[in-house]
């Protein structure tokens, strides 16, 4: 009898102790091993940040997600004086428009090169050809090719081809709790419906002209008055006026539209010296002097825009 | 006692079963990549026939900068630079320097091949570029000198081999060359320095000395900001915008500098660089009939602005 257990018992041991690789109680994850790789290539020299092919000297790629935009950082160090050091970062939309890419060498020979993306319409600029953000899985698969100019606004400089492929968990981030836009570290805005559909700006390069990553532009002005009002105005006004364009990727320049429409402030903020902020609203109907059939509605604009005298 | 024979009898058969699914003595098929992959990589260094510490422990990888390939530090400067080779893919010299610092003096020592016709005064052999495997393997032996332009300076005699993997870095700017045909042969330079312009006095203009490890010097004469982008022709009389051929006298030791005339045009202007093409003719001022025609000339060359 005690055989008859020791053999049953030691049949049993035997039979759990021996599953296989694929036996149906595996781990339930369905994808237990998923390949990452953080490919980038900077003039077509390659490199994988998450198994550099440069022996001695550490690079790292990381992708950041805060909700409202995507941050890619790659870094490459220098600890055997190639003088070649980079720092790299560009920032997009979730949806994978450029918002913005920033390329740094930290040479002593050539003086630190800066290499930035051309500032205008930066998302046509950046040709994406993958851009998920898995937010379930935490996961980022990003594929672009952009390049970076040493002269941001002028398309014809030197320039950078960055070419990544990326396939990455990303770090999530808390969103920024800072001003989206602003101008000299006073808080602005401008947004409005375009044709129906929202448009917000994301800079103020210049006191009162907008853009974002899309290819248009608004400029705001009004004369140094202190009292609000409301005006009318057309493209032959010289001031408290809105002024339209569109970023014509032929030409390389905007394209003034002939605007009309209502613009006005309820309040100027006093910055100090002749600054101010003026808070208000617009609507207007741009046309392409070119093409009288290029109508653009701006509705519902509301902004905070800053002017100097 | 029979209990017992038979429980070991069974955890005997337990873990004979638990062998792996193919049974052939290799759990996966990854197991081939757990056995470690030997890079071969040696690097020495003997100053005036003694073997020094600087070897593969040190220098363990090269570098590859476009055509440029390095061993050791790239600027003479920093704390960790030891020395510097570097050459090109085609086993063209470009230039040695070593860095001499004794624990008693503060002040470094740098010692530097000759520049001039620098395959006169230094042999280098590169007997293996391998751009698939990204290898490169060669040696060297020569003098050193203090004063790279005079060989009468205080000179080591240095020598060694290397075998080495290469990786390949991004260079703050890209696509640094002078390239050219030289009478219809391919020429690249593989050596740089810089030196005031031919005016007196006018530190903004730079001279632009491109060699190799043969008998050719190239340079370019740029304003560093007044050369802007544009078409300029030269002749041996032009003080600036223009490009100088000489070629090394072994007789006397010194550089003839050929009468140019021709062509330079500045393409662009990237971060601290003169970027364009070229073409001229160079006539040996003492002897007409030597004349050598320069085409095809492609140049990116930085600058240093101080």
């Amino acid at each position: 009898m005690k055989k008859i257990l020791i053999t049953l018992f030691s049949l049993v041991l035997f039979c759990s102790g021996c599953s296989s690789d694929d036996d149906s109680t595996a781990p339930e994850n369905p994808n237990p091993d998923p390949v990452y790789f953080f490919k980038l290539a900077i003039d077509g020299v390659e490199n994988d940040l998450l198994n550099p092919v440069v022996f001695d000297d550490s690079t790292e790629g990381t992708v950041y997600f805060n909700g409202k935009t995507v941050l890619i950082g790659m870094t490459a160090s220098d600890v055997t004086d190639t003088d070649s050091r980079y720092q790299m970062v560009f920032n997009f939309t979730p949806d994978g428009k450029l918002l913005n890419g920033h390329l740094q060498f930290f040479s002593v020979t050539l003086q630190n090169p800066v290499y930035d993306n051309f500032i205008e319409y930066s998302s046509y600029f950046c040709q994406v050809d993958n851009f998920v953000i898995d937010q379930v899985n935490k996961i980022a698969t990003i594929k672009y090719t952009a390049r970076l100019y040493s002269n941001n606004t002028d398309i014809n400089s030197y320039y950078r081809e960055i070419k990544t492929d990326i396939k990455v968990p990303y770090i999530e981030q808390t969103p920024s709790t800072g001003f989206d836009l602003s101008y000299g570290g006073i808080e602005q805005y401008c947004k409005a419906d375009i044709n129906g559909q929202a448009w917000t700006a994301r800079y103020e390069r210049s006191y009162g002209v907008f853009t974002n990553e899309g290819p248009y532009k608004i400029e705001i002005n009004f004369a140094n008055s202190p009292t609000p009002g409301s005006f009318t105005f057309d493209s032959s006004s010289t001031a408290n006026y809105v002024r339209f364009a569109k970023f014509n990727t032929s030409t390389m320049t905007y394209d003034y539209y002939n605007a009309t429409g209502q613009v006005g402030y309820t309040y100027r903020e006093f910055h100090g010296g002749n600054n101010y902020s003026f808070i208000g609203t617009c609507s207007f109907t741009a046309v392409n002097p070119l093409n009288s059939a290029d109508i653009i509605q701006v509705t519902n604009g509301t902004f905070r825009s800053y002017q100097h005298y | 006692m029979k209990y017992i024979k038979y429980a070991l009898v069974l955890v005997v058969i337990f873990l004979s079963g638990c062998s792996s699914d193919n049974g052939n003595g290799n759990n996966n098929g990854d197991d081939n990549n757990d056995v470690p992959v030997v890079v071969i990589r040696k690097f020495s260094l003997f100053l005036n026939g003694v073997q020094s510490n600087l070897n593969e422990s040190r220098f363990s990888t090269a570098y590859r900068k476009e055509h440029s390939i390095l061993i050791g530090g790239e600027y003479i400067n920093d704390i960790s630079f030891k020395l510097q080779i570097s050459f090109d893919e085609n086993g063209h010299f470009g230039k040695m320097i070593y860095k001499e610092q004794n624990i008693s003096s503060d002040t470094p020592k740098y010692f530097y091949s000759n520049r001039n016709y620098s395959s006169q005064h230094f042999t280098f052999i590169m007997q293996q570029y391998d751009d698939v495997n990204r290898r490169v393997k060669g040696s060297y032996s020569g003098y050193l000198f203090i004063d790279p332009e005079n060989l009468s300076s205080e000179s080591k005699f240095v020598s060694g081999d290397f075998d080495l993997p290469f990786a390949d870095i991004v260079p703050p700017v890209s696509g640094l060359i002078n390239e050219a045909t030289i009478n219809s042969q391919y020429w690249r330079s593989t050596n740089r320095f810089q030196t005031n312009g031919d005016n007196t006095g006018q530190y903004e203009e730079l001279n632009l000395h491109c060699l190799r490890d043969d008998e050719y010097k190239m340079a370019f004469t740029f304003h560093k900001t007044n050369t802007l982008i544009g078409s300029y022709s030269f002749t041996p009389t032009t003080l600036i915008n223009k490009i100088k051929l000489s070629k090394y006298d072994l007789t006397t030791s010194t550089y003839i500098n050929y009468n140019c005339t021709g062509t330079v045009q500045v393409l662009l202007r990237p971060p601290l660089c003169f970027d364009g093409i070229y073409s001229f003719t160079a006539v040996n001022p003492t002897n007409p009939s030597d004349v050598i025609q320069v085409q095809n000339g492609k140049f990116r060359i930085n600058y240093w602005p101080y």
